[in-house]
């Protein structure tokens, strides 16, 4: 299902979408222009010809019929070429009859039935016209006429006609100009939604590249990115975080399944051998049982070693992220307490500087176990008469935790390596622990977006989480 | 005391009721959820020993289903879920305590007589006395043979505990919790300095001590 059809794309069914309702608009709004306009016109001609049909009428008043016969004659061959040569109203049609509707003058052959003949009427009848006129065909031409019929005194009846042909025209026109309009929205619309739509598929082609990629099990796969600041790229950054992170547990898992295999096989092997020891034939009683203490001892090692693992592992993972305000003063005091007592146990001077009411959002019980963790190591590498402290300050940039102590530190090439899962620099082989406690407190640190710095204390070792301000 | 054990492990059940008996208790085992709610519903036990996962109903909705009943007996939750968060639900759904697997007989023992007795246990008094040992909860203050002995704050927090659960053992992580509020194992033997350090205020002049160390599983204070 990597193909998509261009016709399928969301952009193009938009832009088609788009391009409908934009033809719609244009014939709506060509409609409308039609419309005044045809009315307009119609209006014009139809005062045009009611002013004709009064001026004849005064003229029968003034020259009788006879003057009219001539009038409506003379109009009839010549009015018309005029008219149309001139291109506005077109072409006038006239007839003039007596009281049985028999021709005496004009352009027109016979009285249209659909006109009585009293009063004034309004039609568009079909006739024919008699005369050849310019801009008709033949003479048998059938065209639309506005009429207007008038009964003059002496029972003449007299009609002055209009040619309609220029609202017929001006009606082509402007359906040609609908019919272009709509045909150039269609095919902007199809245009345009193809071009973005195929855009869109092939970035979008891109990401299902990589998503193919990873799915295949290559998880380094990242989706390019084209730098425009875009959503798509918006999208990638994103989908490409996620990816990193999921990459980093996955080699999160894979190292606590490695680490878990490797760092339980000693113990296990030792419990193995007090087990078996406790068997052998020559253990007498106590041996025994100081066997199978010792079996118990080394069970409760593997199973803290397994919860700080379990733990650390899941503190990774970013679960137990149930954030509360946490009073770190409160939380210095009681950890200062705690070791306080151990620190004295070893004639180790021990020193707090802590600062007044600073909280901050975490974990608290994470917290307490990461500073826990390095007062446990600093007290356990400071040797007897030496010195460690625990300072909690704020400062504009956020709030500081610092566990120092005047003992042997770490060397600068080996910091980053100490804080690394498991490892026990040299020094430290001859002390109790797993090797977890930094590990656990760096992961505490990252999950509280956190930095967990070691730094020389000249002499001695500095250890550092510096907590972002509280952003309310 | 009487005691269910509601386990689904035959292993883990025959353990903890060889362990129970020979503590000097009477205990009973129930291996699905059904029958355990069963049983408990029907016989008026001291304490509950359940594990959370059990075949037909598990180990929350068992406790759940027996507190709806208005039943108060004490549970403690047994489980292989380790986490805080599995904890604090097993506390919101009516349990008293919690103990995560493996764990030390000792500690199984001592959680649930505290437990036990927490519910038989009139009203803790504002003046506590065991032997020549007082303490005034109110003035914070501790006397011994009539001596003023000063504490600072959290040994005598510590003292409290204990005096509170007198003649009971108490582990180094019921201390923890209690006491410090901590819900980890601090690696090292904190918690061994600091009953030291109480015990030389407390013991140090007097012939017989209060304070014990119970070998394998934590300390107890008792009457000589």
């Amino acid at each position: 299902m990597n193909q998509i059809r261009l016709v399928d794309t969301t952009a193009f069914r938009l832009a088609m979408r788009y391009a409908g309702f934009v033809c719609l608009l244009t014939i709506a709004c060509f409609a409308v222009i039609y419309w005044v306009t045809i009315s307009q016109l119609q209006t014009q001609i139809d005062a045009g010809l009611r002013a004709e049909t009064a001026a004849l009428t005064r003229l029968y008043g003034l020259k009788g019929i006879s003057g009219l016969r001539q009038t409506i004659a003379a109009l009839s061959t010549t009015k018309g070429m005029a008219a149309s040569d001139s291109g506005d109203a077109g072409p006038r049609q006239y007839l003039l009859t007596d009281s049985h509707y028999a021709s005496l003058a004009g352009s027109l052959s016979k009285w249209p039935e659909s006109i009585s003949g009293v009063g004034m009427a309004w039609v568009t009848p079909r006739i024919k016209a008699q005369h050849k006129q310019p801009g008709l065909d033949t003479e048998h031409h059938h065209f639309e006429l506005r009429a207007v019929a008038v009964t003059l005194p002496g029972d003449y009846h007299l009609l002055v006609g209009q040619s309609l042909d220029e609202l017929t025209e001006l009606r082509n026109t402007i359906l040609a100009l609908t019919i272009a309009a709509v045909l150039l929205v269609l095919i902007a619309g199809f245009v345009g939604g193809a071009l973005v739509g195929r855009s869109v598929v092939r970035r979008l082609q891109a990401v299902m590249h990589t998503a193919d990629t990873i799915m295949a099990g290559d998880l380094t796969q990242r989706i390019p990115e084209e730098h425009r600041r875009d959503e798509f790229d918006a999208l990638a950054s994103k989908l490409n975080a996620m990816l990193t992170r999921i990459e980093q547990l996955m080699k999160s898992t894979r190292e606590v399944t490695e680490n878990v295999a490797h760092d339980l096989r000693s113990p296990l092997t030792r419990l193995r051998g007090r087990a078996e020891m406790a068997l052998m034939k020559n253990a007498d009683a106590v041996r025994q049982r100081e066997a199978l203490q010792k079996a118990i001892e080394e069970t409760d090692g593997i199973v803290a070693t397994l919860n700080a693992i379990l733990s650390i592992a899941q503190i990774e993972s970013g679960a137990r992220r149930e954030w509360t305000a946490v009073d770190m003063t409160a939380v210095c005091h009681d950890a200062a307490d705690l070791y306080e007592a151990l620190a004295e146990e070893k004639g180790i001077h021990f020193t707090t500087g802590i600062s007044e009411a600073v909280t901050i959002r975490g974990n608290r019980q994470l917290i307490s176990q990461a500073i826990g963790n390095l007062l446990d190591n600093a007290i356990k590498y400071t040797p007897a008469g030496g010195a460690v402290s625990l300072t909690l300050v704020k400062q504009d940039k956020g709030v500081v935790v610092s566990v120092n102590d005047n003992g042997p530190g770490i060397p600068a090439e080996l910091r980053e390596r100490a804080l690394q899962r498991f490892v026990r620099l040299d020094v430290s082989r001859s002390q109790p622990g797993n090797g977890l406690g930094l590990s656990l407190a760096k992961a505490v640190a990252e999950q509280h977006n956190t930095v967990l710095s070691l730094d020389d204390n000249r002499p001695g070792l500095r250890i550092s989480l510096s907590f972002p301000p509280i952003t309310a | 005391m009487q005691l269910l054990i509601i386990e689904d492990d035959a292993e883990t059940a025959a353990y903890l009721m060889k362990g129970l008996q020979e503590s000097g208790h009477v205990a009973e085992h129930a291996a699905t959820g059904p029958d355990g709610l069963q049983q408990a519903q029907a016989f008026g036990y001291d304490a509950l020993i359940v594990d959370r996962m059990l075949p037909g109903l598990d180990g929350l909705s068992l406790v759940r289903e027996l507190r709806s009943t208005g039943n108060t007996t004490p549970v403690l939750f047994l489980t292989a879920l380790a986490d805080v968060d599995d904890r604090v639900i097993g506390l919101q759904n009516g349990g008293d305590d919690y103990l995560a697997k493996p764990f030390a007989f000792a500690e199984l023992l001592a959680r649930v007589q505290v437990i036990a007795r927490r519910r038989a246990a009139p009203a803790p008094e504002m003046t506590l006395r065991v032997a020549d040992l007082e303490m005034d909860r109110l003035k914070r203050s501790v006397k011994r043979t009539g001596q003023s002995i000063a504490l600072q704050a959290r040994e005598f927090r510590l003292l409290e505990y204990l005096m509170l659960h007198v003649g009971q053992v108490v582990t180094r992580t019921m201390l923890l919790e209690q006491v410090w509020g901590y819900h980890f194992d601090p690696q090292t033997n904190v918690i061994d300095v600091h009953m030291s350090r109480l015990r030389t205020k407390i013991d140090k002049h007097s012939a017989q001590p209060l304070i014990h160390t119970i070998r394998g599983a934590g300390y107890c204070l008792r009457e000589p």
